[in-house]
């Protein structure tokens, strides 16, 4: 079946430096960021696959193109947060700070428009050519799914660490 | 099939791609067309809604609140499977909302907005796990247990996760929370695969 070989792939995909590990890891070995977001994107996309009802022709650019928006709005989320910290230390008072003087602020405020406006292209780029290998009804699902979708990987990171915090404590863990 | 429309179809009538049968169903069922209103109306407030960012001070004034409820309550933390299963969208949600501010509220090491993902990746304040963060781990368990708090409809309706919270809140997670993360992705992902 396509459907199999399709997960496969996303997994080999997106998950290819974690493909030595069986299991998974240990407490003491904390993997890097961007190889949980890696699993993250491997599980949006197998959700993505099976919700939007995609043919076996359409997975292999859909899959490009998706990571492509996941990435590009990810660039965006990240420079965008960096920069408002940036902002939230260099103005904020209590912090002693005050440290940014007009111009610099300035500057930043520039650059946080430029960002928005940058990261909005990227991602209006990103669907366009996403909808390209979508049909109609696809496409209405697609904006969907990544709502619930937000929801949903809130709702693992919330049980991750009710799970965690119960094995700290030694009581049973959370339901799966 | 004769039953009310699907949340599928539901969709498949905002695309005008409904099938004559149900089209013929929707018209004469009141419910079906307030579903369909409804989820039109939600469509269109989403694509409308432009969240503004607080102001820095707003931040502060938030984590003074929520140190004073911490130290004003004895939080009751154990809960049961049942209870967790029926409010875990609900609590999804209000934890989004404190993962934004924990993002915010964070002193994270100063990194250059040019450098993007490389530079998140490369700073300790990313690398390194964030343990004994005391702050942190008691303003989630006030998220966490508010969640069980708020309606569940509610919460679905109007405290949808900004896009990338959940991406944000992956480097907030600790040794521990990231294995239990991972575990449970890999066995979704062994589920489908399977």
């Amino acid at each position: 079946m396509m459907r199999v070989g399709a997960a496969i792939l996303i997994a080999m995909t997106f998950c290819a430096p974690m493909a030595a590990q069986q299991d998974a890891p240990q407490a003491s070995e904390r993997l890097p960021p961007r190889e949980v977001q890696r699993l993250f994107d491997a599980y949006v996309l197998m959700q993505a696959q099976e919700r939007l009802g995609i043919s076996d022709a359409q997975y292999p650019q859909f899959v490009q193109r998706l990571k492509a928006l996941l990435d590009a709005r990810r660039r965006t989320v990240v420079a965008r947060t960096a920069l408002i910290q940036e902002l939230a230390r260099g103005t904020s008072e209590q912090a002693g700070g005050l440290a940014l003087d007009e111009a610099a602020i300035k500057e930043r405020l520039d650059r946080l428009r430029e960002l928005d406006d940058r990261g909005a292209a990227d991602v209006r780029q990103a669907y366009d050519a996403l909808d390209q290998v979508l049909d109609l009804r696809q496409r209405a699902r697609l904006r969907v799914f990544e709502e619930q979708m937000e929801r949903r990987k809130v709702e693992l990171l919330t049980r991750a660490r009710q799970a965690a915090r119960a094995s700290r404590n030694g009581v049973a863990k959370a339901p799966p | 099939m004769t039953g009310h429309l699907t949340p599928d179809e539901q969709i498949d009538s905002l695309d005008g791609t409904l099938g004559p049968d149900r089209a013929a169903h929707l018209d004469g069922c009141q419910t079906c067309r307030d579903e369909v209103a409804r989820l039109r109306e939600t469509v269109d407030t989403a694509r409308l809604v432009d969240v503004p960012d607080p102001s820095p001070l707003f931040w502060q004034h938030h984590a003074a609140r929520i140190s004073e409820l911490v130290a004003g309550e004895s939080i009751q933390r154990s809960r049961s499977a049942w209870t967790y299963a029926a409010w875990a969208g609900s609590s999804a949600a209000v934890a989004a909302a404190g993962l934004i501010f924990l993002r915010t509220a964070s002193t994270p090491e100063p990194s250059s907005l040019a450098v993007g993902l490389q530079a998140r990746d490369a700073s300790p304040a990313f690398s390194e796990p964030a343990s004994g963060d005391l702050p942190d781990e008691r303003a989630w368990s006030v998220v966490e247990d508010l969640g069980g708090e708020i309606d569940g409809a509610a919460a679905t309706a109007a405290l949808t996760p900004a896009t990338g919270a959940a991406d944000l809140a992956l480097e907030d997670l600790d040794s521990d929370e990231q294995a239990e993360l991972v575990r449970v992705l890999q066995r979704e992902l062994k589920r489908k695969t399977g």
